[in-house]
């Protein structure tokens, strides 16, 4: 059976950090966070707000002190070092350019702290604009600019300093929704081109799945699950986790090996496990059909709603007397309320964990 | 010239606004202020002019002429009182802005009670000061007995002139305690509407605290500096009774020389005194324009090199 | 801690010049090199509110002339602080400079002219002659403080209230009003303590007749009598002071003191 894995093992961690710990007046916001990031990796820390990610994040910055833990880049331990020598470019949800300076002039900020001097500033930020695709944008003042435009300069900004770790805070939240899948388009290039590690904050999974290599979980400043994208959606390490990531369908069930049992139906898992399980499919992997197929997992139910999103139907199916699931088909497929079908629980789909009975309350997205 | 909005602009655009389509509206609401304003003071100026140049008089003699200001500009103590005049206004309220600055920044993360603490001589009438620094600084004041008690000196002829000297110190003390509260309070107002992220942004892009005083904290102050600066100037640089009361006898700031052409025995100098105070009222009205140039060259940035 | 001692030094240095005012007013032939005087009175504050001393007389002028000055500039200054603030039109920024003008340039020539028109209206040395110059540097100060609030007020919350089924009167007076009292208490201490303190104009204005407090004290400075001096100065603190106290909440409103800081 999988278990949850917070550590991942390797030699040569890029960032490592350890036990990390910070207090806020008595309230605990990260609780001894053991986290490891490899070199030119890309991670994302997601979880629901107030769960303690940005904290972490201010906290490799240098802006946030940590009560206890240590902070290790490159085997040089950070919590010593002031901000402004460590080398790691933070960039905020609004991209906050400074507003008396220009476009260009943001751009080249940390090279001028940095002692470079104005002529080899120019030309550095000038070549960095046009790389966020900025060119000509160097003389124009930040409350000239789109709510993208200002995050590419912001992007722009922490990427000329050639920062050994890039940390992104909810850079994306603020924009519409199809500026966001430029931008991420736009950040995961730059990261290509540079190499930079990077570690993005944010609360939304379908986010976090598109821009991340891997994905640490967060809940009550403490890891739940670090995984890849694919993992965490299919195999998830409890129900918290599950629910965060868009799961709906939750029962109890005994599991014997592959065989798993509820009061009325038995399914077939390609996992093994024994014992009292909280057994979860996601809806999407849930097929219905208006007649039987196989002999396995196939369950009579009725539909008891049907609502169309768009690119999805989301069927509501009663199975059993105090089992009903939710499960999303193509919107090609249409039925109607009271409609009987058979819904199909690939075995594969088949997951499970043991059962826990006070959840985390999460509000799905 | 915008006032500064503390909560985002958006907001305040999106709400659908009922008067807006009117602007006649806003001309009426602007009128008893305008009015009164003008009414007092564009009148009193303009009614000034004409006694200055004869046109009106009060014994009803009319004679135009600018003989007044001839009188005014050829008084030998017309220079020597605008340079005086000049540097107090300078000196002050540059030693104000300064230390208005540090004192602000100082209390930016402390606690009420010192902020309001250092309000004290906000409220305080200019006279009380005014007799507060001469009991306290004068030959046989506060702290020449202070000095006496500890044997540091003598007699009150060992202890400096610092009221009613020709340095002006006694103006200067004076204006720096009355004025360096009311900058701090404007600048403290000013610091909190800072977003502190600003300097956290700066520091991780690798500032240095004193990098980001320079270059983030005091450019983000400017404009709350340069109109605070233009008050307090115009404010000494008008101011009668400090000068009057502290200052020294000879030379006597612009508008002490106004006072005293205005209430001399001799009539015929009247006309002479109010010629003085228009150039005084000029001079301000100047100041003025130097401001508006001062803050409209801020959006004017250099010029980043042709982007190739 | 070094912070905190810089703080306490600022706050002494702030404080020190009422020190020999309240030792003086209590003193009895206090000569030099005395640090402390010998014999203490209470003969100053006596001869303070005896009818010789026209010190009552004075304090009885100043309120009045002040309160007046402060709710006609109000009335004022709230049209004109709604319009900058609010809206927008053509030759704003003029008129918002325009309005500054009696704060930045010096009043002494415009007051000759206007004791021109003063004399022959008769208005010369009486109480509405001396309100009306007050009012000059009060409307600049309270429309500046208004039109800060003002401008971080947001009309949402009027049409909200229309919608709801307000008159525009219950609008000003439910919802406009609260919502911009901080500005109002500002505003009203800043008009005040202007009045209050004012000297110049009402030296000029008030042509000997008006007696306000500061023309009190100028004159008794003239006399020389250190000790009624002393209490007349700190009989004129303190309703400035009680104000101050007053709207101290409302002064920590940083939307109330924005104005200064971008004129």
């Amino acid at each position: 059976m999988y278990k949850c894995n917070t550590h991942s093992q390797s030699l040569m961690p890029h960032l490592h950090l350890q036990e990390l710990t910070k207090q806020f007046s008595g309230v605990t916001a990260v609780q001894s966070l053991w986290l490891e990031v490899q070199a030119g990796e890309i991670l994302a820390l997601l979880g629901p707000s107030g769960c303690g990610k940005s904290t972490t994040l201010q906290m490799i910055a240098g802006v946030v002190e940590p009560d206890s833990g240590t902070i290790t880049l490159n085997s040089q331990i950070l919590n010593r070092v002031p901000p402004e020598r460590r080398d790691i470019a933070l960039v905020l949800q609004r991209g906050l350019l400074f507003p008396h300076l220009t476009v260009g002039e943001n751009v080249a900020f940390g090279l001028k702290m940095r002692g470079v001097s104005r002529a080899e500033r120019d030309e550095k930020a000038i070549a960095m604009l046009r790389q966020v695709q900025l060119e000509g944008f160097a003389d124009r003042k930040p409350s000239e600019l789109s709510g993208g435009q200002a995050q590419r300069v912001a992007l722009a900004r922490s990427l000329i300093i050639h920062p050994k770790l890039l940390l992104l805070d909810e850079p994306l939240s603020a924009l519409d929704a199809n500026l966001r899948e430029e931008m991420q388009d736009l950040i995961l290039r730059l990261q290509a081109q540079t190499g930079v590690t990077m570690l993005i904050v944010t609360h939304d999974q379908a986010e976090a799945v598109v821009m991340s290599q891997r994905i640490a979980l967060m809940f009550e400043g403490c890891l739940r699950q670090v995984d890849t994208p694919e993992q965490i959606y299919r195999q998830p390490c409890d129900e918290t986790v599950a629910r965060f990531m868009g799961g709906v369908n939750f029962f109890a069930a005994e599991a014997h090996g592959r065989q798993w049992r509820t009061s009325d139906l038995t399914l077939f898992s390609e996992y093994d496990h024994y014992g009292s399980v909280q057994v979860t499919i996601r809806p999407e992997q849930i097929q219905v059909f208006t007649e039987g197929r196989s002999p396995q997992n196939t369950l009579p139910a009725t539909v008891i709603a049907n609502r169309f999103t768009g690119t999805q139907r989301r069927l509501t199916l009663a199975i059993a007397p105090e089992l009903t699931l939710q499960a999303w088909v193509t919107p090609t497929q249409d039925f109607r309320v009271g409609q009987s079908v058979w819904a199909y629980l690939p075995p594969s789909a088949l997951w499970c964990f043991p059962h826990r009975t006070v959840p985390y309350p999460v509000q799905v997205p | 010239m915008t006032f500064v909005k503390l909560q985002p602009a958006s907001q305040h655009h999106s709400a659908p606004n009922l008067t807006q389509p009117f602007p006649w509206r806003a001309y009426l609401l602007m009128l008893p202020a305008v009015g009164i304003v003008g009414l007092l003071f564009g009148g009193g100026l303009v009614l000034a002019v004409l006694q200055s140049i004869g046109a009106i008089g009060l014994l009803g003699e009319r004679q135009i002429s600018l003989i007044a200001y001839q009188a005014a500009l050829t008084n030998p103590e017309f220079l020597r009182s605008l340079s005086l005049s000049l540097y107090i206004a300078v000196v002050a309220t540059g030693l104000s802005i300064i230390l208005s600055i540090g004192l602000a920044l100082l209390l930016r993360t402390a606690g009420r009670w010192a902020s309001f603490a250092c309000q004290i001589t906000l409220p305080i009438p200019h006279l009380v000061g005014i007799v507060g620094v001469l009991l306290l600084l004068s030959p046989s004041g506060f702290i020449a007995r202070s000095l006496y008690a500890l044997g540091w000196v003598q007699s009150d002829q060992d202890f400096p002139l610092l009221v009613n000297d020709t340095a002006n110190i006694g103006v200067l003390l004076h204006f720096l305690w009355k004025e360096v509260p009311f900058i701090t309070l404007i600048l403290l107002a000013v610091l909190r509407s800072i977003n502190p992220a600003y300097e956290m942004q700066a520091q991780i892009l690798g500032a240095t605290p004193w990098q980001r005083f320079w270059n983030v904290t005091l450019p983000m102050m400017r404009t709350g500096i340069l109109s605070s600066s233009l008050i307090v100037f115009g404010y000494i640089f008008a101011s009668f009774e400090v000068p009057f009361l502290l200052g020294s006898t000879r030379p006597r700031t612009l508008p002490v020389l106004v006072y005293r052409a205005f209430t001399d025995s001799d009539i015929t100098r009247r006309a002479e005194a109010i010629a003085l105070g228009i150039i005084l009222s000029v001079l301000s009205l100047l100041m003025i324009v130097a401001y508006s140039w001062l803050v409209s060259r801020g959006g004017q940035k250099r010029q980043f090199t042709k982007d190739a | 801690m070094l912070r905190k001692s810089f703080i306490i030094l600022v706050i002494v240095v702030l404080f020190l010049p009422f020190l020999p005012l309240v030792i003086w007013s209590f003193a009895q032939g206090w000569f030099f090199p005395q640090l402390i005087p010998n014999q203490w009175t209470l003969q100053h504050w006596l001869q303070l509110v005896s009818p010789t001393s026209r010190v009552i007389e004075g304090l009885l002028q100043s309120l009045a002339i002040a309160l007046i000055t402060t709710i006609l500039s109000l009335l004022v200054g709230l049209p004109a602080g709604r319009a900058i603030g609010v809206m927008e039109f053509p030759g704003k920024e003029a008129l918002k400079l325009f309005l500054l003008t009696p704060i930045i340039v010096s009043p002494l020539a415009t007051l000759m002219g206007i004791q021109f028109v003063l004399i022959r209206l008769g208005l010369n040395g009486t109480l509405l002659g001396v309100v009306l110059v007050h009012l000059m540097p009060t409307i600049p100060y309270m429309t500046l403080v208004l039109t800060s609030v003002f401008a971080n007020f947001d009309t949402g919350y009027e049409t909200q209230a229309r919608s709801l089924g307000a008159s525009p009167l219950q609008v000003l007076s439910q919802v406009t009003l609260p919502l911009i009292a901080p500005g109002i208490a500002v505003g009203a201490l800043f008009a005040f303590l202007i009045s209050w303190n004012e000297f110049l104009l009402t030296f000029f204005v008030g042509a000997g007749r008006v007696f306000t407090l500061p023309m009190v004290l100028f004159t008794l400075l003239q006399g020389g009598n250190n000790g009624l001096v002393a209490a007349v100065a700190i009989t004129s603190v303190i309703p400035g002071l009680l104000f101050l106290l007053l709207a101290s909440k409302a002064l920590e409103n940083d939307t109330t003191l924005g104005g200064f800081g971008n004129v």
